[in-house]
C-alpha cells in the first residue's frame, strides 16, 4: 500500500470511465446496450484491480501449475505498488454503474459530484464502501452548519482514535512479534495472542470507520455504519451481517443474490455454491495469497454448515436455557473467528500451520504449569496485556450502552460536568496511553 | 457556529494549564532523581562532576570502568559519563554539553565500541533519559540529529512526551514525595553481576556461522567521515591540554575467532593514536581477560569483578605512562 502522486491517474481513469458509462447506460434504449456499457465499466474497474493487485499472484500460480506439466511460461512480473484504497474505491465505483444499470440510481451528470462520490476523502482509503443512493443526493443538498453534527462527529472521531491508538496499536505491540515468530512462543501465548488479535483487528478497522464516519458527520454527511457490534454474533452468518457491513452487503447485493437468482433451478446446491464463491472472493478481495482464499473458504464453509444445520441447532438451543445457549453460540463463533484470523494475519499458510500446530500443545502446557508451577505464557511484556485488557473492558462497557441506546443519547441525560469528565477521560487516555508509532491501519493494505 | 467553536476551543485549551503544571512537576522530579542515567545528567547539569579523570564511551565504558577504583588508585576525582548504546558522535556531543557545565578534565579515558564510527545514523538508545531536559537547547540539538526521536509535539504539547512512560511519572512523584528510587550507579558506573550465558553465545555463534541473522558483532563498516570527528576530538583535547587515552576493552576470544574482521577498528585506532601521538591501550585480546568466558556476562562486556580488575589494569598503565 503506497501513495504515489501519479497513481491519481488510475483513480482519474476509473472516474472518467464510470462517469460516462453511467450516462451511456441511462441513455441506452436497449437492454443489451445497457449491459454492454455496464460490462465495459466492470472490465475497466476489475481490470485495474487485477493489474495492480492480482496480476503477479495469478502469474505466479499459473506458471507454477504449468511447471507441473513441464510447460514453460515466462510471463514478466510487474513491479507495481498497490495504490492506496484501490479495492475500496473500485468497489464503490462499480456499485454506481450497477445501480444505474438496475435503474435504482439516476446517472450523475455533474462530473465534479461524481468524482467526489468516488474520492470523498473520509472513506476513500478504507471505506465504508458507499452506495450511490446514500451518497450522491447528499452532495447535491445544501448543508448548513449543525452544532449537533459537529460535536457528535468529533465525539465519534475521538472514540475511533481511542480504539485505534489505545487498544489496537497497543495490542499490536504484543502481537506483531509473536505472529512474526510463532515458533519462538508456547501454545498458551499463541492462544492469548489469537484472542487479542481479534480485538486488535476489530478496534483497528472499526476505529478507522468511526473516524471516517465522524469526519464526514462534522461536514454534515452521513455514511453507513460499517460495524454493528460483531462480537455479540451467535453465528458466523450473523457475524457477517455485523462486520464490515458495507463489503458484506456489496457482495450480497451484487454477487450472491444475482448468482442465486441465475442458478435458482438448482435449489439448495445453488445457494451452497453461491455462498462458497462469494466468501472465497470476499477473502480474495482482502488480499493476495492463498491464506486469504483459505480464510474465505473457512467462512464460506461455516456459513454453509450453519445453513444446513439450522433446524438441528435450533432444537439443541431450544433445549438449553437461553443464557447458556447464547453464551455457547457466542463463544463458538468467537473461537472460530480467532482461528480463521490466524490465516488472515500470518505471513503465509505455512506460518499459519506452524501457529496452529503449536496451539495443540496448550492442554499439555496447562498440565505442566499446574504440576511444576511453571509460568504458563512467555510474553515479553505482561503489563501491556494488562493495559490492553483494561481498555478492552472499557470499550465493551461503552458498547454495551451503545447497543441499548446510542452512547450520545445516554450521555445527553447527564449534566455537562459528567459529560466533560467522560470526554476528558478518553482524551487523556489517548494522550497518556495511546501508541503513536506510525502503525498503519490494517485495512489500508487492501 | 461561534458557540460550537468556543466550546471546542474550551475543551482543547482548558486542560493545557493543568498538563503544563504536571509536565513541569514530572520534569522537576526527574531532574532530582538518582536512578539510571538521570543521576549522571543531573550531576552534569548541576556542575557537580568537575572530574579530573573523565570516562567516556558507550556501554563498555558504563559497565567496565569503575570511578571507585580509579579514585582509590590514582587519588583523583573521576566520573563515568558513558552513554549506553551510543555512537561516537553522540559521545562527542555529550562531552561538549559536559564542558558547558563542568570544568575541563585533566584526563579522558575513552572506550570504543565497534559501531562507534558506523556510516548510518542510528536512533537514540533509551531516549527516555533526555525527556526532562528538553527545555535545554543543547539537549534538543543533540537528540534532534538522530532518527525520528524528537517529535515537535514533545516540545510544545505538555505531557505528550510522557505518553506511555508511566515508570518515569511514578519515579518523579516518588522523588517529589522524598522517596525516589535508590541510586544504581556510582559516579556513572554500573557494574553488572550477571554470569556468562553460554546459550546466548551458542545462538550468536550459530547466527554468525550460518549468516541467518544480522547480529552487530565487531565487523561493522567504519565510515571515514565519522572517523574525522575523532580527529577533531583529539585536536580539541590537545589544544586544551587534556590527555586523551583511547581504550579498546577486552572482547571474548571465542567471538574474535568467528567474526570476519574483528580487528578493523582496533587497527584504525592504533593508526590514529600513532599519528597523533596519544596513548592507545589495546586490550581487545588481553590474555588476562579475553580467554576466560567467566570474565564476561556477554561477548563484549566484562562482569563486575572483571571490570574492576580491568579498571585497575588501566590505572596502572596510566600511572606508568604519566608518572602519576
Amino acid at each position: 500500500m503506497f501513495f504515489k502522486p501519479e497513481y491519481i491517474l488510475i483513480l482519474g481513469f476509473t472516474i472518467v470511465v464510470d462517469y460516462y458509462a453511467g450516462i451511456k447506460i441511462e441513455n441506452a434504449e436497449l437492454q443489451s446496450q445497457k449491459l454492454k456499457y455496464l460490462i465495459l465499466s466492470l472490465i475497466a474497474n476489475i481490470g485495474v484491480l487485477c493489474v495492480f493487485k492480482y496480476y503477479n499472484f495469478i502469474n505466479f500460480n499459473i506458471t507454477g501449475l504449468c511447471g507441473l506439466f513441464h510447460i514453460k511460461i515466462d510471463w514478466p512480473l510487474l513491479k507495481l505498488a498497490l495504490p492506496i484504497g484501490l479495492s475500496f474505491h473500485t468497489f464503490q465505483a462499480m456499485s454506481y454503474t450497477i445501480e444505474v444499470y438496475r435503474g435504482n440510481q439516476k446517472a450523475e451528470r455533474h462530473f465534479g459530484i461524481y468524482a467526489l462520490y468516488v474520492m470523498f476523502y473520509p472513506q476513500l482509503v478504507a471505506g465504508p464502501i458507499e452506495r450511490p443512493q446514500n451518497m450522491l443526493h447528499q452532495f447535491h443538498e445544501e448543508h448548513e452548519f449543525s452544532s449537533e453534527m459537529v460535536t457528535s462527529g468529533l465525539r465519534l472521531m475521538m472514540w475511533g482514535l481511542f480504539k485505534k491508538v489505545v487498544i489496537a496499536d497497543r495490542i499490536a505491540l504484543i502481537t506483531d512479534n509473536i505472529f512474526d515468530m510463532p515458533q519462538d512462543y508456547n501454545g498458551f501465548t499463541l492462544l492469548v495472542t489469537a484472542i487479542l488479535y481479534a480485538f486488535q483487528i476489530y478496534c483497528d478497522f472499526s476505529g478507522y470507520s468511526d473516524i471516517a464516519l465522524g469526519s464526514a458527520r462534522t461536514m454534515g454527511f452521513k455514511l453507513m455504519r460499517n460495524f454493528e457490534f460483531p462480537f455479540v454474533s451467535k453465528s458466523v452468518t450473523e457475524f457477517w451481517r455485523r462486520w464490515h457491513v458495507s463489503l458484506s452487503t456489496w457482495f450480497y447485493d451484487y454477487l450472491f443474490n444475482p448468482m442465486v437468482a441465475s442458478l435458482r433451478n438448482f435449489g439448495k446446491k445453488a445457494i451452497i455454491f453461491s455462498l462458497m464463491v462469494t466468501f472465497i472472493l470476499s477473502g480474495f478481495w482482502h488480499g493476495v495469497g492463498w491464506k486469504f482464499i483459505i480464510f474465505g473458504c473457512f467462512h464460506g464453509g461455516a456459513v454453509v454448515f450453519e445453513m444446513l444445520t439450522k433446524k438441528t441447532r435450533k432444537k439443541i438451543n431450544g433445549a438449553l436455557p437461553l443464557k447458556l445457549s447464547d453464551f455457547i453460540s457466542k463463544s463458538l463463533t468467537f473461537i472460530f473467528l480467532c482461528f480463521t484470523w490466524i490465516f488472515f494475519r500470518e505471513k503465509n499458510v505455512s506460518m499459519s500451520m506452524t501457529y496452529i500446530k503449536r496451539l495443540t500443545g496448550v492442554p499439555h502446557e496447562i498440565y505442566d504449569s499446574i504440576k511444576m508451577h511453571r509460568s504458563l505464557s512467555n510474553f515479553h511484556s505482561r503489563i501491556e496485556i494488562v493495559y490492553a485488557i483494561v481498555f478492552i473492558l472499557i470499550m465493551n462497557f461503552v458498547q454495551k450502552i451503545d447497543r441499548t441506546q446510542s452512547a450520545d443519547k445516554f450521555l445527553a441525560n447527564y449534566p455537562m460536568t459528567v459529560r466533560y469528565a467522560v470526554y476528558y477521560f478518553f482524551a487523556f487516555s489517548i494522550l497518556f496511553f495511546g501508541v503513536f508509532t506510525q502503525q498503519s491501519f490494517i485495512y489500508f493494505q487492501f | 457556529m461561534i458557540r460550537t467553536i468556543k466550546k471546542i476551543l474550551f475543551f482543547v485549551l482548558a486542560p493545557i494549564p493543568l498538563l503544563y503544571i504536571m509536565s513541569q512537576l514530572v520534569d522537576k522530579g526527574l531532574q532530582k532523581s538518582k536512578i539510571e542515567n538521570f543521576a549522571v545528567w543531573n550531576d552534569l547539569f548541576q556542575s557537580k562532576i568537575n572530574a579530573d579523570v573523565l570516562v567516556c564511551g558507550a556501554s563498555r565504558a558504563c559497565v567496565q570502568i569503575s570511578p571507585l577504583i580509579i579514585d582509590s588508585i590514582l587519588h583523583v576525582n573521576s566520573y563515568n559519563i558513558g552513554l549506553d548504546g551510543s555512537i561516537f558522535e553522540q559521545q562527542y556531543d555529550l562531552f561538549q554539553i559536559y564542558l558547558q557545565h563542568n570544568k575541563k578534565p585533566r584526563f579522558i579515558i575513552h572506550t570504543f565500541e565497534d559501531w562507534d564510527f558506523e556510516g548510518s545514523q542510528p536512533s537514540l538508545t533509551t531516549p527516555e533519559q533526555y525527556l526532562p531536559y528538553l527545555k535545554r537547547k543543547e539537549v534538543v540539538t543533540m537528540v534532534r540529529k538522530y532518527k525520528s526521536y524528537i517529535d515537535n509535539a514533545y516540545l510544545y504539547l505538555p505531557m505528550y512526551k510522557y505518553n506511555n512512560k508511566f515508570s518515569l511519572i511514578f519515579e518523579s512523584v516518588k522523588v517529589l514525595c522524598g522517596h525516589g528510587g535508590k541510586p544504581n550507579k556510582y559516579k556513572g558506573y554500573a557494574g553488572v553481576d550477571a554470569n556468562w550465558d553460554s546459550t546466548a553465545f551458542a545462538a550468536i555463534k550459530y547466527h554468525i556461522q550460518t549468516k541467518t541473522n544480522k547480529i552487530q558483532q565487531l565487523n561493522t563498516n567504519i565510515s571515514t567521515d565519522k572517523l574525522k570527528l575523532l580527529t577533531s576530538y583529539i585536536e580539541y583535547c590537545k589544544q586544551n591540554n587534556i590527555d586523551l587515552i583511547l581504550v579498546f576493552p577486552p572482547v571474548y576470544k571465542g567471538l574474535l575467532d568467528i567474526v570476519d574482521h574483528p580487528y578493523d577498528l582496533r587497527d584504525s585506532l592504533t593508526e590514529i593514536a600513532k599519528r597523533n601521538d596519544i596513548l592507545f591501550l589495546d586490550h581487545i585480546d588481553d590474555v588476562n581477560f579475553s580467554r576466560d568466558p567467566l570474565n564476561f556476562y556477554n561477548t563484549q562486556h566484562l562482569n563486575r569483578s572483571a571490570s574492576e580488575r580491568f579498571t585497575a589494569v588501566i590505572c596502572s598503565e596510566l600511572k606508568h605512562h604519566f608518572k602519576l
